[in-house]
C-alpha cells in the first residue's frame, strides 16, 4: 500500500508480512544516502513476562541489552565485520521499551539489508562469547556511570516510580549482567524477536519490491506472542518527592518530573507523545516565557532542556539542566504548570508553539536515519510518524491544559538533584 | 543536486553557498574568525551576550517569538575551534519557506535576526553592551568551564592537547579561563565587540533552495562590513619530542580515558591529507578498524576505541576508555596495531572496506545540512579549496603506496592518561 502527506511532501509504503512484520519504505529520490532500522518492542522495563504457554519469567536488568550487543554474533562471523566490508556504517541501541539495529549506506543497499535480516533472525549465544561480551559491557556501564546528566535522569525515575522497571538503568549492572547466561538471551530472544513484535523501516533509495523480498525470505515463517508483560503495580503517586545526592561537580545539575497519566487501551500513544512534547516546549522550551525568565534571573542556562516520556505504564514530562540555585527553579517549574493548569495557555502563545512544533517535525524528515526512529517508534505503537501535521491541526489548548491538570496532581512531581560537594542547599 | 559556489565579497567577507531544492531545511551560519589567545573568555562569552537582546527586539521573550513565528527556527551562538583560530558567531536551522506558505520570508527573518545580533545589539544609553546581560552570561561561562570535566571522554582529551601543545594556541581551552572570565567587564566586552565586527575576518555560510542572487544579495546586504584586518593566524606545525611526553592525572569517575596524540605533519592543505585520512579510518575510524576489532572485539579491553583527525592541526587522536589495571595492554596493543598497519599489514580487502567506509561518510555529509555548514566553515577557516565532491574524488583514486607513505609521518608525541579515581576529588 503506498499512502501520501501531501502537506510535508512524502509518500510511504506499507506492507505486513503473513508472519506479522510490518515494513515502511520512505522514498528519499536524489539520496545517495538509505537507511534501514529493524525495531522489536523489547527494551530494559521488560523483566517480567509471560510466555504463550503461561510460563512465567523474570530475568536480570540490562539483558534487553545484553542481548542486542550479542544480536551481532552469528555462526558465521560478528555482522560489524560484514557491514565494514560493504562499507555500511552498523549500529545499534536499546532503549527502555525497544531495541533496534540499523546501518546506513551509500552503496549495495540490498547487500546490506541482507546482512541485517540474516543476523536478526539466526541467534548464535555461546558461553564462550557471552562472557566475553561482560567484559566489553562492564566498560560501558562504567561510561555511563561517569555521566552525570545520565545519573541524575536515572535518578529521577527512581523518585517518579515505585516499583515500575524503568527505575533499573537500561544497561543493567555489573552485578545484574554477571547473573546473564546463553539461555536467558535465548528465553528472550524466542519471546520478543518476533515478526509480530517488529518493524522494519528504510528510508532513502531502494526499491520496494525487493525490501519486502528480503524481508520475507529472512524472517520466520510464524512468529510467537507474549502472553502479558508486567510492569507492576501501577502508583499514580511519586516514590520520593526530591532525591538529593553530593558529586564532585562543579555545579548543580537538576532534574524535575511531573508524571502523567499510562497511556490508556486505544489510545493514540503518538499523539500523546507530541502533546507532551509540545506541553514540554510551552512550559520549558527556549523560547518559552519561563525559560527566558528563569535564563534572565540566572537561575538555567543554555543546558536547560526538557522532554516527554512514554513507555507502558510511564508517563511523565521532565525538565533539567546545569543550576546556580535548582530547588528555587525546580518551585518555579512547579508554579507555572499550576498556574497553566489552572488558567490555560493563552491563545497566540499555544498558536506560534504548535508552529514551531510542526517546523520542528518538518525537519526530521530531511534526515533519513531520524525518519527511520521516528517511524519505527510510532509503528510499535500501531501509529505512523507522518501523521504529525494533521494531529497537530487537530491539537488544542484545552488539550494542554488537561495533560498539565493531570501534571499539576497533588504527589505527581519528584526532584533529583546532584549537589556539589560541600555546597549549600537554598530553598 | 547541488551547487555551490565560493566567493569573496570584500577582503574581510567569504561566503559559500550550497544551492539546492534537496532539502526541507535550510542552514546559514555567520561567524567571524579569531586568533585564539591564551585568555578566550570575551570570544567566548560576545555570541552569547548579543543574543540576549536587540535594538529592536531588547529581550529573549520577543526574539523566541519571532522565531516561534518562523516555524520553530533556531539560533545559537557558538564558538568552535578551527586549528589556531576560533570561530564566533551564529548558526541558524529553520525550514524551507515552500513549506510555510511564504517562500522568502524564512530566511529573511532568520538572517536580519542574525545581522541585528552582530551589529544592532540592545545597547544602554551609554552604547555599552547591556551590563546585566554581561553579568548572567560570565556565570554562565563560569558553569560551562567547570562542567568541562562532567564528560571524561572529551575532557580526557583536552587535557591531551593542554600537554601536548601547551606553547601552541590549539592547546589553549577556547573558553577562557575562570579567572579571565570573572575580570571581563561590559565595557571591555563592548570593546572587544566593536573591534571583531570591524577588523576579523566575516565568514558566512548558506544551504538551501533560495536562489544564488537572493542569498548572495542577501547576506552581502546585511554582513559585508568588516576590513577583516585580524588577518588569521596560521597552523604552528610542532614536531614530536624525541621521546614521547607521558601524563598520569586523576578525576572522580569510575572509567579511565587513554587518550594518545600524534603528530603527523600533514594538515587540510597537503596534498598527501586524504591518504591520512584513509590511514585513521582503517586503524580507528569505523567498526571494522584495526582499534575496533582488536582492544574491543578481540580483547574485550574498552567499550570504544577510537582514531580521528583534526585537519588544521595534523593531529591524529586515539581515544579510549578502559579499566586502569588494562592501561599497559590498551596502550601497547594500540601502538602495535598501529606500527603493523604503517608496515604494510593490511590486506587490500582492509584498504578497501576502510574506503568504502570512509566514502560513505563524506557522501552522507553531502545530505545534511548542518554537516556541511560544520565542513564548510572550516574549509573557509582554514583556507581549504577543496569541496567534498573533489575529496571523495581523491580517496576514490588514492593507492595502497599513497596509505603506506602517509603513514609514516605518524608520530607519537603525548600519551595521556586520566585515572579514575572515585575515593578522591579531582586534583586538577
Amino acid at each position: 500500500m503506498i499512502q501520501s502527506f501531501d502537506r510535508v511532501r512524502e509518500s510511504m509504503y506499507t506492507h505486513t508480512l503473513p508472519n506479522g512484520l510490518r515494513i515502511y519504505y520512505i522514498p528519499k529520490p536524489g539520496f545517495s544516502k538509505t537507511f534501514a532500522m529493524i525495531a522489536t518492542k523489547f527494551g530494559s522495563i521488560d523483566q517480567h513476562f509471560v510466555l504463550e504457554d503461561g510460563t512465567k519469567v523474570q530475568v536480570p536488568a540490562g539483558v534487553a541489552h545484553f542481548l542486542e550487543h550479542k544480536m551481532f554474533e552469528g555462526e558465521d562471523g560478528n555482522a560489524l565485520q560484514k557491514f565494514a566490508a560493504t562499507g555500511a556504517c552498523p549500529n545499534a541501541f536499546t532503549s527502555q521499551d525497544r531495541t533496534a539495529f540499523f546501518f546506513s549506506c551509500t552503496d549495495r543497499f540490498n547487500e546490506n539489508l541482507e546482512i541485517l535480516m540474516n543476523f536478526m533472525f539466526k541467534p548464535h549465544f555461546t558461553a564462550e562469547n557471552v562472557q566475553k561480551e561482560k567484559g566489553i559491557i562492564e566498560q560501558e556501564i562504567c561510561m555511563m556511570a561517569d555521566m552525570a546528566p545520565m545519573q541524575a535522569m536515572n535518578g529521577l525515575y527512581k523518585g517518579l516510580y515505585q516499583r515500575h522497571p524503568i527505575r533499573m538503568q537500561v544497561g543493567g549492572t555489573v552485578e545484574s549482567i554477571a547473573q546473564i547466561t546463553p539461555d536467558i538471551l535465548y528465553t528472550c530472544y524466542q519471546a520478543f524477536y518476533s515478526p509480530s513484535n517488529m518493524v522494519l523501516t528504510v528510508c532513502g533509495n531502494a526499491d520496494w519490491q525487493t525490501i519486502c523480498s528480503i524481508a520475507q525470505r529472512y524472517s520466520p515463517e510464524k512468529a510467537v506472542h507474549i502472553a502479558a508483560r508486567d510492569y507492576g503495580d501501577s502508583q499514580p503517586e511519586v516514590c520520593q518527592h526530591e532525591i538529593i545526592k553530593e558529586l564532585p561537580v562543579a555545579h548543580a545539575i537538576f532534574r524535575i518530573g511531573f508524571k502523567d497519566t499510562p497511556l490508556q487501551p486505544g489510545e493514540n500513544a503518538f499523539q500523546r507523545k507530541l502533546l507532551g512534547d509540545l506541553c514540554c516546549r510551552l512550559l520549558g522550551g527556549q523560547t518559552a516565557p519561563l525559560y527566558t525568565e528563569l535564563y534572565r534571573e540566572g537561575m538555567i542556562n543554555r543546558t536547560f532542556s526538557s522532554t516527554y516520556g512514554l513507555y507502558p505504564e510511564a508517563a511523565h514530562g521532565i525538565f533539567g539542566g546545569h543550576s546556580l540555585n535548582p530547588q528555587a527553579a525546580c518551585a518555579r517549574i512547579e508554579a507555572e504548570v499550576q498556574r497553566l493548569a489552572t488558567q490555560g495557555v493563552p491563545p497566540a502563545l499555544f498558536e506560534r508553539m504548535k508552529r514551531a512544533s510542526y517546523g520542528m517535525q518538518l525537519r526530521v524528515l530531511d534526515q533519513p536515519d531520524a525518519v527511520c526512529m521516528m517511524q519505527c517508534g510510532a509503528a510499535l505503537y500501531g501509529q505512523d510518524f507522518m501523521t504529525f501535521a494533521a494531529l497537530y491541526d487537530k491539537m488544542t489548548a484545552n488539550d494542554v491544559q488537561q495533560m498539565l491538570k493531570r501534571w499539576a496532581q497533588p504527589n505527581h512531581t519528584s526532584r533529583f538533584i546532584f549537589m556539589p560537594q560541600g555546597a549549600e542547599r537554598k530553598g | 543536486m547541488q551547487k555551490i559556489v565560493n566567493k569573496q565579497f570584500s577582503p574581510g567577507t567569504m561566503f559559500t553557498g550550497v544551492f539546492t531544492q534537496q532539502f526541507k531545511t535550510s542552514v546559514c551560519s555567520v561567524v567571524a574568525v579569531l586568533p585564539m589567545q591564551q585568555e578566550n573568555a570575551c570570544a567566548a562569552l560576545l555570541p552569547q551576550v548579543l543574543a540576549c537582546g536587540t535594538a529592536q527586539n531588547p529581550d529573549m521573550q520577543s526574539i523566541g517569538a519571532q522565531l516561534d513565528d518562523l516555524y520553530g527556527a533556531r539560533i545559537v551562538p557558538i564558538i568552535r575551534k578551527a586549528g589556531e583560530n576560533l570561530e564566533i558567531g551564529f548558526i541558524a536551522d529553520m525550514i524551507e519557506g515552500a513549506y510555510a506558505g511564504h517562500p522568502s520570508s524564512i530566511l529573511e527573518g532568520v538572517a536580519g535576526l542574525i545581522s541585528d545580533f552582530w551589529y544592532h545589539p540592545h545597547l544602554t544609553a551609554e552604547g555599552l553592551l547591556q551590563p546585566d546581560a554581561a553579568e548572567r552570561e560570565k556565570n554562565n561561562l563560569l558553569v560551562r568551564i567547570g562542567a568541562l570535566k562532567t564528560d571524561t571522554r572529551n575532557y580526557a582529551n583536552r587535557r591531551l592537547y593542554a600537554h601536548m601543545c601547551k606553547d601552541e594556541p590549539y592547546g589553549w581551552c577556547e573558553y577562557g579561563t575562570k579567572e579571565g572570565t570573572k575580570a571581563v567587564t561590559a565595557e571591555a566586552l563592548t570593546a572587544f565587540w566593536k573591534n571583531v565586527c570591524q577588523n576579523a575576518p566575516l565568514q558566512i555560510f548558506y544551504c538551501g533552495g533560495a536562489s544564488e542572487d537572493f542569498a548572495e544579495g542577501l547576506f552581502r546586504r546585511l554582513f559585508d562590513k568588516t576590513t577583516g584586518s585580524m588577518g588569521y593566524r596560521q597552523t604552528i606545525q610542532h614536531p614530536a619530542p624525541e621521546s614521547p611526553l607521558s601524563v598520569t592525572e586523576k578525576i572522580h569517575a569510575t572509567q579511565a580515558k587513554l587518550s594518545l596524540g600524534f603528530r603527523t605533519g600533514l594538515t587540510g592543505l597537503d596534498k598527501a591529507y586524504p591518504a591520512l585520512m584513509l590511514f585513521a579510518m582503517m586503524y580507528g575510524g569505523y567498526t571494522g578498524s584495526a582499534l575496533f576489532r582488536n582492544l574491543r572485539e578481540k580483547r574485550s579491553l574498552c567499550y570504544y576505541a577510537s582514531a580521528f583527525l583534526d585537519k588544521f592541526k595534523g593531529i591524529m587522536t586515539v581515544s579510549s576508555g578502559i579499566d586502569e589495571k588494562n592501561f599497559h595492554a590498551a596502550f601497547d596493543e594500540s601502538m602495535a596495531l598501529l606500527k603493523n598497519l604503517a608496515a604494510g599489514g593490511f590486506t587490500n580487502d582492509e584498504l578497501e572496506s576502510a574506503r568504502r567506509s570512509l566514502l560513505d561518510v563524506l557522501r552522507t555529509k553531502q545530505e545534511s545540512v548542518l554537516d556541511m555548514e560544520e565542513f564548510y566553515q572550516g574549509q573557509m577557516a582554514g583556507r581549504l579549496v577543496y569541496d567534498l565532491n573533489s575529496l571523495i574524488h581523491e580517496i576514490s583514486a588514492l593507492t595502497r603506496q599513497d596509505v603506506l607513505t602517509a603513514a609514516q609521518h605518524i608520530i607519537l608525541d603525548t600519551l595521556y592518561f586520566l585515572k579514575g579515581d572515585k575515593q578522591n576529588d579531582s586534583v586538577i
